[in-house]
């Protein structure tokens, strides 16, 4: 018998699905009832005995040196315990996401880098005491000017705000890459398109706050229960903010409301959380108001681009020429990853020849950006979408025949080395045409009525780990002892989207028995085996095939038993429904999965298996090849039909037609969640959304004042899911959470040009950037004395 | 976040009420749907809250104080002889939040400014304002010691085009007045002579209430949650066909609520054509003045009166015309 790990093959069973499967079912998510039902544990559920309440104090300037922290009348506080401040051990000690930008400390001193960077820490006997003492704390600053626009921090300076920044300027990451003639390609393009884009900040805004508690165990372990994406890179982190072995650090990870990218950091308050947990040898609890979630933001970088795309005279897109300045705010985080995403993303789902990207991400003093759903994808991706309706309307070509014309076909390679399987982008292009009557209504409906489309492709799991190890990405163990049930532990992180439904329905497949058999303890470092985390799409491809791999094995110790039981051979035995194996050629042959598991415990005990997945070796040589790189990639096709209010400037998006290459949809209801929530956060950036600042200061950290569409905005939407049945995907699945966002907002611009006639390239596009838009138009028409194109 | 410290008194009759008034200082409670948010900012709190929502007087009339707006919304009565006010009920905040604001605290809302509806830590960073812990204005240089704290009340627009009354009741007498004299236009004092131990009791129709078309177009960006950037309230009594009598009357563009009598009068008697709509509804966008302390820009708000009133005043027209 063969071990999981030892598998180099991917495992396909898509053909094959046994006559009890939930694959392509509809189903409610694992933890769903123990959510509804109010039971679900969170990290503000939870207390400890003799447990504190931690509250930052957080920086009033938006640069300065400290030079002083006077707890002063803090202490007095009833119920102050305990104070974190600067200069105390492992409060400088630096940790990040990325190995090669560690900027990050406990607290930020000397210097502070934003207007609510973390200066100090108290620790008190009850929450409103710890805000209290917070309060109370007073920090002196000798304050510095603050960098605050991107184009400002290109320039060199004498005072960086960070020590390794490129070339005495306040750049954190340059990335320029070219392929083919991209002068040659201006040079005789018969059409181009494109212009300067802007986007504003975008939050997360996921509903759970952030939280952790720390706990020092009695033997001098420290367990850090936390509200995270990315278990492993913060127990990482912990090691070294704390000095201590990974072996005596327990991460551990409850439910968790919602991340988006937004807790796929190890971040400042888990280490201030442990060292005041070291310090007073009590538990510590940190949970941020609303106003700390956005403060502490990595949420999607403001960014300026410009892009510029060319055509042949028959339609051939011919390059694409795309520069990117990105505002990091104060940290790295995974700022050098975006800053190849704005670029090495933009090579599909289109066959380019000649493309350049020029990438600048800069540090300000501002809230750190991040990692947000959609990563590094999302602005740029609007930039080529609605530059490319742009150009089809030089061309005189439907925008959807452009984009089919130019489509990469399936097993190719992209110019950066980008290596295309299965691709069903012409499909996503087919059904949302026809399902929406684009044929019938493209240009064609009242002014004030438009439809758009836009387009999209994205990373399916990055294929390079973040660290330099050998290890796989993901590991996952099953385990069944003779109670019959199915524990699988991984460190996967369900973060709501529904990994660990997604694990118990991979294992329950692969092993032949009913998904309620499974349980899964997807949550604690000292008993899961390794898996990076839940970040850039990764999860249902890497952990999905890990999970297969093990009950593979596990279906192989079972059909063994079953050959023990017949005297037949253990190949010829597949799942036969209801929990039983069947011979293949003899169905009269039958074996109970209890009697095989009966059969299988004697003499050895608890079946247990492993499998891993990591991804195959990809990509070319040249600098920063590994961007991109995925073992596959998704593709959607968005329409979307609004209303635009010329007097307003409002923009009510009515109806959604949503095409996405999911490779297989394992459940097409958290298919069609995943997707739906897409597009609900994409109107949010598209539309409303907006981190705003007066100075440093951000003005709009709550969620009355930053504007999540409401139920009310939501329009209706379409979901057509496209199975390109992935060779490598688990059961031939793909992404699905990420890829959906970056269409919408292409699509809505696109729409509105199509309703009254005006491109915008400012993100959010709200009410008044749209009458803006109208304006300009109809000053510019008065001054030409023409009316031009579609016009009231 | 957790509200701050404070006594939560629960008076079972007016009197008692009163009597607490003289425990030290005090904030009246409705919903607390406005007041309690303020506190979790620490923004003006006092150490006793006195809620009202025990007292039976104010749950008493059409339009007691004490009613929550889910039930303006939903009462039948409203809905079909005074449509706007159930329609303005309904745009207010979200279904969840009007199931516990109060009609009373919805027209002594607190005036509210981006330089004031901060967290403490946000104020104190910023060095906080006038109508909390500093004595400078943020939004202006010069305010004259006035607060420019936009009013952004909706039910006190539409109440403003019916004429409606308030009637307050004191420890030692009730009264009623128009609630076109309760205002006052400072964003801190915020009334003209209600005493801080007076309580709203009710709002109360005029007789001729009924005979008026009112409406009310609202400006926000989100259909729900959002404060008003604006409001536009507009009732035309229709005699045979022409606008016997207008009023027109706004919120959330000054820290007042206004009628705007000079802009309709020309008007009155008038057929209230489309010309004569778009009269008012540009000499409206040329009076506003709001501010630069809310989420949209002032030159858009501006812009927007004209729109609003525009639609509020073409919705007060007969159907069909
Ligand atoms: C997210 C959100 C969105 C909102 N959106 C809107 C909106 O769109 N439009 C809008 O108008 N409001 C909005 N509000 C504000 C508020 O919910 C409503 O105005 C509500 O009607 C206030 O009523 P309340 O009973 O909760 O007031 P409270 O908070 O209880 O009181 C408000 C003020 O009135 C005083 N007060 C209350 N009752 C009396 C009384 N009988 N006599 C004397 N003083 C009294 C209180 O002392 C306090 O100063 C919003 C609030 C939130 C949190």
């Amino acid at each position: 018998m063969r071990d999981g790990s030892a598998s180099p093959d991917p495992v396909r069973m898509s053909q094959e699905l046994t006559p009890d499967t939930t694959i392509g079912q509809r189903l409610p998510l694992v933890d769903s009832w123990e959510k509804v039902s109010g039971r679900g544990v969170y990290i503000e559920d939870m207390r400890f005995p003799n447990m504190l309440h931690a509250r930052m104090v957080r920086a009033s300037v938006a640069h300065g040196l400290v030079r002083r922290v006077d707890l002063g009348t803090a202490r007095r506080v009833p119920g102050f315990v305990a104070a974190l401040v600067p200069g105390e051990r492992g409060t400088d000690i630096h940790f990040g996401v990325l190995p090669i930008s560690e900027d990050e400390t406990a607290l930020s001193a000397p210097r502070v880098l934003y207007q609510g960077d973390i200066v100090a820490a108290v620790a008190c006997e009850d929450e409103l005491a710890a805000r209290d003492a917070a309060l109370a704390v007073r920090v002196e600053y000798e304050e510095r000017a603050p960098v605050l626009r991107p184009k400002d921090a290109l320039q060199e300076t004498s005072d960086p705000l960070h020590a390794r920044s490129v070339g005495g300027t306040n750049i954190h990451k340059t990335v320029d890459q070219a392929f083919g003639d991209v002068e040659r390609a201006f040079a005789e393009a018969h059409a181009q398109a494109g212009g300067e884009f802007r986007f504003h900040g975008v939050n997360h805004a996921f509903t759970e706050p952030i939280g952790c508690i720390a706990v020092p165990e009695p033997d001098g372990r420290m367990t850090l229960y936390s509200a995270t994406q990315v278990p492993h890179y913060v127990h990482l982190a912990l090691a070294k903010v704390l000095e201590m072995p990974l072996h005596r650090i327990r991460v551990v990870k409850p439910l968790v409301g919602g991340g988006f990218g937004g807790k796929s950091d190890p971040f400042p308050h888990e280490m201030v959380a442990a060292l005041l947990a070291r310090k007073t040898g009590r538990p510590v609890k940190v949970i941020f108001d609303r106003e700390e979630v956005f403060l502490n933001n990595h949420g999607r970088h403001p960014t300026a681009y410009r892009l510029q795309v060319a055509a042949d005279r028959e339609g051939r897109l011919t390059g694409l020429d795309a520069h990117a300045l990105i505002d990091g705010g104060a940290w790295a985080s995974f700022g050098v990853v975006t800053t190849y995403y704005n670029g090495v993303l933009s090579q599909g789902p289109y066959r380019l020849p000649a493309f350049r990207y020029g990438g600048r991400r800069v540090y300000t003093n501002k809230p750190p950006s991040g990692a947000m759903r959609g990563h590094g994808a999302v602005n740029a991706r609007f930039a080529l979408e609605t530059s490319l309706d742009e150009l089809a309307e030089q061309l005189g070509t439907d925008p959807f025949d452009l984009r089919a014309q130019n489509a990469l076909p399936p097993n190719t390679v992209t110019l950066n080395h980008l290596r295309i399987t299965s691709n069903g982008f012409l499909e996503c292009l087919e059904r949302v045409r026809s399902a929406s009557e684009w044929d019938r209504k493209f240009r064609r409906l009242p002014y004030g009525r438009g439809i758009g489309l836009g387009c999209g492709f994205y990373i399916s799991g990055s294929a390079l780990p973040i660290h330099r190890t050998r290890t796989p990405q993901s590991t996952v163990h099953v385990k069944i002892d003779v109670d019959g049930g199915v524990t699988i532990h991984s460190m996967a992180a369900d973060i709501g989207q529904g990994s660990d439904t997604m694990l118990a329905q991979c294992v329950a497949e692969a092993i032949g028995v009913r998904m309620l058999r499974c349980r899964v303890l997807a949550k604690d470092t000292d008993t899961a085996p390794l898996d990076l985390g839940s970040y850039s799409s990764r999860v249902t491809f890497m952990a999905g095939n890990a999970a297969l791999r093990a009950g593979e094995v596990i279906r192989r110790k079972l059909t063994h038993a079953c050959a023990r039981l017949t005297g037949r051979r253990a190949e010829d035995f597949v799942p036969g429904g209801d929990e039983t194996y069947v011979h293949r050629d003899e169905p009269s042959i039958r074996v109970r999965y209890d009697d095989a598991l009966a059969e299988a415990l004697a003499d050895n005990g608890a079946l247990i298996a492993k499998g891993v997945y990591r991804a195959p070796k990809l990509g070319g040589g040249h600098k920063g090849s590994g961007a991109g790189l995925s073992p596959t990639y998704s593709y959607q096709a968005f329409v979307a039909e609004l209303e635009v209010d010329a007097e307003t400037g409002f923009v009510k998006v009515e109806k959604v037609w949503a095409a996405h290459d999911v490779g297989k949809a394992l459940n097409v209801t958290a298919v069609e969640g995943q997707i739906e929530g897409s597009i609900h956060m994409g109107l949010g950036q598209a539309l409303s959304e907006e981190m705003r600042y007066g100075g440093g200061q951000l003005l709009n950290g709550s969620l009355l004042d930053y504007k999540i569409p409401t139920p009310l905005e939501m329009p209706e939407v379409e979901v057509h899911i496209v199975e390109s049945n992935d060779p490598e995907g688990p059961l031939g699945a793909k992404e699905c959470g990420e890829g959906a966002l970056a269409p919408i907002l292409p699509a809505v611009a696109n729409a509105i040009y199509d309703a009254v006639g005006v491109r915008l390239r400012e993100v959010p596009m709200t009410p008044e950037r749209v009458l803006a838009a109208l304006e300009d138009r109809s000053r510019r028409e008065r001054r030409a004395g023409v009316a031009a194109g579609k016009s009231a | 976040m957790r509200l701050p410290d404070f006594t939560l008194h629960q008076p079972r009759t007016l009197a008692q009420a009163f009597a607490v008034t003289r425990d030290g200082p005090f904030d009246w409670l409705g919903g607390g749907t406005d007041l309690l948010c303020n506190y979790k900012w620490r923004i003006n709190v006092r150490a006793n809250v006195i809620s009202l929502r025990r007292v039976p007087e104010l749950r008493q009339g059409l339009l007691g104080a004490g009613r929550t707006l889910s039930e303006v919304e939903h009462d039948p009565v409203l809905r079909a002889r005074y449509p706007a006010i159930a329609q303005a009920a309904s745009m207010i905040a979200t279904p969840l939040i009007r199931q516990s604001a109060t009609l009373g605290g919805n027209l002594l809302l607190d005036t509210r400014c981006w330089h004031f509806n901060q967290t403490a830590e946000w104020r104190f960073a910023h060095g906080s304002c006038l109508k909390a812990e500093a004595d400078v204005c943020r939004v202006l240089p010069d305010p004259g010691n006035l607060c420019v704290a936009a009013y952004s009340g909706d039910l006190a627009p539409v109440l403003l085009a019916y004429d409606a009354r308030v009637v307050l009741a004191g420890p030692s007498a009730s009264r009623s007045l128009p609630l076109r004299e309760f205002y006052a236009a400072d964003g801190i004092r915020r009334f003209r002579d209600k005493k801080p131990d007076e309580v709203l009791v009710r709002a109360e129709l005029p007789a001729d209430a009924e005979h008026w078309t009112v409406r009310y177009q609202k400006l926000r960006l989100r259909q729900a949650f959002d404060f008003p950037e604006g409001g536009v309230a507009a009732a035309v009594r229709w005699d045979h066909g022409w606008a016997a009598d207008i009023r027109l009357a706004t919120t959330a563009y000054d820290s007042i609520p206004l009628l705007h009598e000079d802009l309709v009068a020309p008007h009155r008697g008038s057929s209230l054509d489309d010309e004569a709509i778009e009269q008012i509804a540009q000499a409206l966008e040329e009076t506003v003045r709001p501010m630069k302390n809310t989420s949209m820009s002032p030159s858009y708000r501006k812009k927007m009166a004209r729109v609003l009133c525009r639609r509020a005043l073409q919705d007060c027209r007969p159907q069909g015309v």
